[in-house]
């Protein structure tokens, strides 16, 4: 920036200085011309001649002088130029070179946030997705062992008579009494000592 | 004369309505033997080998009896009627004899006054329930499936 500036102050300069040199051309033509009129004022009409001939000579002269003076003004102030502009763009490249580091850091740190942040967006989907399932296998299991509840209270409700009407069934009459005495005198045996209490009142 | 001691009740009389029986046959055959003495005046320290006893009394006696002895067995038996320990039996079905016997016989070496009383459930399936005073004691095969269908149930409860 700073040799932008600096160019932009030079250019200036020059297009005062040509301007400068321009001014001084035309006051030249003007001085000469006032000369050339005082001359045939003084010399009188014989002279006036060669006095506009020396006067167009002069003129011619001048505006060669300016057009060359132009010319190597423009052609100083281009060379001026491209030598700035070529500093200038050194500049751009040393700057350019000695701030790549830093560039690359600060990329780098950028691609390091934005992996960061990406991967606790991802972290806070993939908390939202467990804690969804796990919301869902909650009520899942919920309603299973709601379900098993009542299944368990209708088989606790009906077990003993669907049991016991089952083997009523199959097995009326066909457990012959008589078969059953070793059965029961076995009960009988075993509970020995309870029913001896019961009936002695011991 | 001694005098005759009833020390069990022999296995044929198993409930309290036998006994009931038994006792009214007595009160029957003394006052028969009432009769006899009024017309006959006979002693009455006679025999009774002329009344013929009822298959149910035979249990009690093994050798012939005096009318002390069936007085006394009166007596007791009324006596009995009152302080015998009763038990229910309740069976699946109808006993025969010989099962009659075998329960009566387990339960009077127990106590031999003990009186039963035998009720038929076919619910119960198979085994006995025994009723006394104190508790009833299920050894029926209901309660054992009772017993297995709660199981059952725990485990359907643990699944």
């Amino acid at each position: 920036m700073e040799s932008l500036h600096l160019n932009k102050i030079d250019s200036q300069q020059w297009y005062i200085s040509i301007l400068i040199i321009l001014g001084i051309l035309v006051v030249v033509i003007i001085v000469t011309r006032m000369d050339s009129k005082k001359h045939k004022k003084a010399a009188g009409d014989t002279k006036v001649y060669e006095i506009d001939k020396n006067s167009s000579r002069l003129e011619k002269a001048s505006e060669g002088a300016l057009e060359k003076a132009t010319e190597q003004m423009i052609r100083a102030y281009k060379s001026n130029f491209e030598f700035r502009l070529k500093e200038n763009m050194n500049r751009l490249d040393n700057s350019f070179n000695t701030n790549a580091d830093k560039i690359t850091n600060e990329f780098n740190n950028s691609l390091t946030n934005f992996q960061n942040q990406t991967q606790e967006i991802i972290g806070i989907s993939r908390n939202k997705i467990e804690s969804y399932y796990k919301d869902m296998e909650t009520k899942a299991n919920e309603s299973v062992a709601l379900r098993k509840k009542e299944a368990i209270e209708a088989v606790d409700k009906n077990i003993n008579k669907i049991l016991m009407t089952y083997l009523n069934n199959s097995l009326e009459g066909s457990i012959d009494l008589n078969d059953q005495q070793e059965y029961i005198l076995d009960k009988l045996e075993k509970n020995k000592s309870t029913i001896s209490k019961d009936i002695n009142n011991v | 004369m001694s005098k005759y001691q009833l020390k069990t009740l022999p296995n044929q009389i198993i409930n309290i309505s036998q006994i009931y029986q038994i006792i009214g046959y007595i009160d029957e055959s003394l006052s028969s033997k009432q009769k006899i003495e009024t017309s006959k005046k006979v002693g009455i320290k006679g025999y009774i080998d002329q009344i013929e006893l009822p298959e149910m009394m035979q249990c009690f006696f093994s050798d012939k009896i005096s009318w002390y002895d069936l007085s006394d067995l009166r007596d007791q038996l009324d006596e009995l009627v009152k302080t015998a320990p009763i038990a229910t039996i309740t069976l699946s079905g109808i006993p025969n004899t010989d099962l009659k016997m075998k329960l009566t016989s387990w339960f009077r070496a127990l106590n031999p006054y003990i009186l039963l009383e035998i009720i038929v459930d076919q619910s119960i399936i198979g085994g006995c329930i025994v009723k006394t005073e104190r508790r009833e004691l299920d050894l029926s095969m209901r309660s054992s499936f009772s017993s297995f269908s709660g199981n059952l149930l725990e485990m359907t409860h643990n699944v």
